[in-house]
């Protein structure tokens, strides 16, 4: 009886509070942002200074990102009680390039217009560190459904740190946003730096220097 | 070890998997991604020609519209031409190196032949942003009206560009630029020259004249440069000499980074100062600036010669090119291997064929000096000429030299071959001109060649780490394989061919031999003459020949036909009913898949035993006795060839030899 009574004196949880200790919760938001591959972990940094200058570019690049990792992580999981430990980097690289070659092929051949569109960034997306960054930390040790979440996670950390980054170096480079003239900007003088490696560097600094400092993520030795 | 092996099970059969997969869906999307390539560059086209089609019609709309010319390149490859049959504008594919990846696409014209209509790229791997803007619409729109010049093709520029064939570089990619423009350069001179009768000669003239400041134009020029300057040709070279002021003019190629580059240069009458000088043509990537920099070569106006060596002080000509080094040392070392050349011949009066004829004394231990080569070379070998084939063979100990030329990794590798009297052993080999990076070495490092003394053509060599019979030589190429793979097949094709054309081999031997491996004739190479004469009876009627075997009567004529690849010969063998096969051998054939008729020595097992009753036919499963299993495979070629040509024959050998038989 007296227990009874104490049960229903403490108050529920609310929605939101209970919400943040789901594990999926947890997952998404690591990728997204407490361990954001780009910023935090500081993976796949050779296509984000590549392909940033052009909004549309990362936008597509994310997507293509998000696809594989879920994919490839997937695959790594399902497979992860038969891979042989020391071989498994191999399998990820096999499996991780199989799986993009295949949906190439399958592109090109019924939506060549995508594939068009897309052609360049499949190299780019075989050798984003973070594909295989996730299969080795995350996939390799965990059910599918899980591996989805996290692979689904990652690749929007990826992604709305490329937007953020080309939305600054779009406009600055070229005048426009998503290839549309900005009215405020119609005596722009571009600024070349932008369009360039250099400026990626610059502007991914900048914006992993002030999330850090957000987050207080230090690196302690 | 349990665990080891089941890791590399593992590993196989995580390959096979993947490989299966991988053809898998290379198999199920081949056709379709053909199609759609095809569906890409021909839409295109239609579409620069303001052609009315839809998805399924385009293929015929396109047959309906155009015209097609085609030519063969210097390189034996086709091309094609699709000239619109109203407006005269022509459009064709072209393809090249960018920066990262092939470029590839269609081209527009006008009915001028010069003035770009549109561009379309259907495939490119440029980094995205930045060269990858070569393959966009609003990009591509900026060629439209650039007009390609006679000496310059078109230029990609940085500012703003003002003449007809300027059009503007995409901001942050001048090497996938200059790499684009570079290409379309090159691909439009060879269809201006397969199709168009432009006088080739025209830019080299143009540029001689603007170099001396003789003024003309375009209707003009021919007789103002004949005119003015007189033409001197001795062997390959050819040298046009400024009639007022003496100033020479020539072409010359060197290597570059991607290929070769082609130029033109005037001197002073003494050979030493350069008074002007042109890129005509090049395929170079960053390195493009040579041609599309006016500023870069002009720096080398005024520029001496050195009179000992023909070296040339470019040290600030060289660093303009920032990275593009190769292309500015390449181009150097060939302007002054040409000014060497030139010189010497023209002012010096060197023979050019010094170079090789002191090649070949070399390779024959013939010592010599400047003065007597020339002598000595007469005196030492005994010249014979086969078609375009020339052998030199020696006096004193009846080797054979001869030449060979091939295309290594940066330009053309000249050089000269000795061999025994015995047509296969090595006596020496020796280069006489190159222009490799790596692989100059065949050339500048003495002893080179030494390990190939006495290694045998049988019939071929072959470069190997750690050689242990006659026909394989130590690898001495190191990172050079390009110039490895160049200089293998030179020297096995070339030996290949001077065997078959001066080698002395009975024209007779390959059917005479196949005739007897029909019958079930034993022979070696010494008796296999004999035992031709000794086995058949031979009896002609027109041209026919029929062999009867004198023992058990069975009947043997040789057949010819074209195949895919060339002609097809080959022996058929009846029994005496002139139905049942014996045998069949192919002792000449040229076909790609179909090669297997004389490779497979089992290829015409399945035929034994079967009959021309009347024809025989090749079927998946032979129920009857004329049908015989098809094993061609994919070549269908091959395959129509030999049916007709076997039943055929056979036909023609009955109705002229039956009734006697």
């Amino acid at each position: 009886m007296n227990n009874q009574e104490n049960k229903s004196t403490i108050p529920k949880p609310s929605g939101w509070l209970r919400l943040q200790y789901k594990k999926w919760f947890v997952i998404l938001k690591n990728g997204i942002s407490d361990e954001n591959p780009i910023v935090v972990s500081v993976l796949g940094i050779c296509s984000a200074l590549a392909v940033t200058n052009r909004v549309e570019n990362a936008i597509v690049m994310g997507i293509g990102v998000t696809f594989v990792i879920m994919g490839s992580s997937a695959l790594v999981s399902i497979l992860r009680n038969l891979i042989p430990s020391k071989v498994r980097m191999i399998a990820y690289m096999v499996i991780i390039s199989l799986l993009t070659i295949v949906v190439q092929m399958f592109l090109q051949a019924y939506l060549p217009t995508v594939a068009a569109n897309l052609g360049a960034y499949t190299g780019l997306i075989i050798t984003n560190c973070i594909v295989m960054g996730r299969a080795e930390a995350f996939a390799i040790k965990n059910p599918v459904r899980y591996t989805l979440i996290d692979g689904f996670a990652n690749g929007m950390g990826y992604m709305l740190v490329l937007i953020a980054i080309a939305a600054v170096r779009e406009p600055l480079a070229f005048g426009t946003f998503l290839n549309m003239k900005i009215p405020s900007f119609e005596n722009w003088i571009n600024w070349n730096v932008m369009a360039l490696a250099p400026g990626g560097f610059f502007v991914l600094t900048l914006l992993a220097w002030l999330m850090r400092t957000l987050t207080k993520n230090y690196e302690e030795n | 070890m349990k665990k080891y092996l089941s890791m590399m099970a593992f590993v196989l059969l995580m390959g096979a998997v993947s490989s299966i997969i991988l053809m898998g869906a290379n198999e199920l999307t081949a056709d379709r991604i053909a199609l759609n390539a095809e569906y890409a560059w021909k839409t295109a086209v239609l579409s620069h020609h303001e052609v009315e089609y839809n998805d399924t019609n385009f293929a015929e709309v396109f047959d309906e519209n155009f015209e097609v010319r085609s030519a063969e390149d210097g390189n034996g490859n086709m091309r094609y031409l699709y000239v619109n049959e109203n407006t005269g504008a022509v459009s064709y594919q072209f393809s090249g190196g960018g920066l990262w990846d092939t470029i590839r696409g269609v081209i527009t014209l006008e009915s001028d032949f010069a003035t770009i209509k549109q561009i379309t790229v259907t495939q490119q791997g440029e980094t995205p942003g930045l060269g990858g803007v070569v393959a966009e619409t609003e990009y591509l729109n900026n060629y439209k009206g650039v007009k390609f010049d006679e000496t310059f093709g078109i230029v990609a520029v940085k500012d703003t560009p003002d003449l007809p064939y300027e059009v503007d570089a995409i901001t942050g990619a001048t090497g996938t630029s200059n790499a684009f423009v570079g290409l379309l350069s090159v691909e439009y001179r060879l269809m201006q020259s397969l199709f168009t009768d432009v006088d080739v000669n025209a830019p080299v003239f143009k540029a001689i004249m603007n170099h001396n400041d003789v003024d003309f134009n375009d209707g003009n020029y021919e007789p103002v440069f004949a005119n003015n300057f007189t033409t001197t040709t001795i062997d390959t070279y050819t040298l046009y000499t400024n009639n007022q002021n003496r100033n020479v003019s020539f072409k010359f190629t060197t290597g570059g980074f991607n290929g070769p580059i082609d130029a033109v240069v005037t001197l002073d009458a003494d050979f030493i100062t350069i008074i002007g000088i042109n890129v005509l043509s090049h395929s170079e990537g960053m390195g493009a600036i040579i041609q599309t920099d006016p500023q870069i070569l002009e720096m080398l106006v005024g520029k001496q010669f050195a009179t000992d060596d023909s070296s040339l002080d470019a040290d600030g000509f060289v660093d303009s090119f920032g990275e593009a080094t190769t292309t500015a040392k390449q181009f150097i070392a060939g302007l002054s291997n040409a000014r060497n050349n030139y010189f010497s011949i023209f002012e010096e009066g060197v023979d050019p064929n010094k170079a090789w004829q002191q090649a070949l004394l070399t390779n024959n231990s013939v010592a010599f000096t400047e003065e007597n080569y020339k002598g000595l070379f007469e005196s030492t070998f005994t010249v014979e000429t086969k078609d375009d084939l020339t052998l030199y063979t020696n006096n004193n100990d009846g080797s054979l030299s001869f030449l060979f030329e091939t295309e290594g990794f940066v330009g053309t590798i000249k050089g000269v071959l000795t061999l025994e009297a015995d047509f296969e052993t090595i006596v020496y080999i020796t280069v006489y001109e190159q222009s490799e990076n790596w692989g100059a070495r065949i050339q500048n490092e003495e002893g080179f060649f030494d390990d190939y003394v006495g290694k045998k053509f049988t019939p071929e060599i072959s470069f190997v780490t750690e050689p242990s019979t006659e026909q394989e030589i130590v690898d001495g190429y190191g990172g050079a394989t390009t110039t490895k793979a160049a200089m293998l097949e030179a020297l096995n094709t070339s030996v290949q061919s001077y065997r078959a054309a001066f080698g002395n081999v009975d024209p007779d031997k390959a059917w005479q031999q196949a005739l007897l491996t029909n019958n079930s004739v034993a022979f070696t190479e010494e008796n296999y003459k004999d035992l031709f004469a000794s086995s058949f009876t031979v009896k002609s009627q027109d041209d026919l020949t029929l062999y009867t075997n004198n023992n058990d009567g069975s009947l043997s004529f040789l057949f010819e036909t074209d195949g895919f690849g060339g002609t097809i010969k080959g022996v058929l063998t009846l029994e005496a009913d002139f139905e049942t096969i014996v045998y069949i051998t192919i002792y000449e054939q040229s076909e790609n898949w179909g090669a297997r008729i004389q490779n497979n020595e089992e290829f015409f097992d399945g035929y034994v035993g079967k009959k021309f009753a009347p024809e025989i036919a090749f079927v998946t499963e032979p129920s009857a006795e004329q049908e015989i299993v098809d094993g061609y495979g994919g070549a269908t070629t091959t395959k129509a060839a030999m049916l007709e040509i076997l039943n055929t024959t056979v036909q023609t050998y009955r109705a002229a030899f039956e009734g006697e038989a």
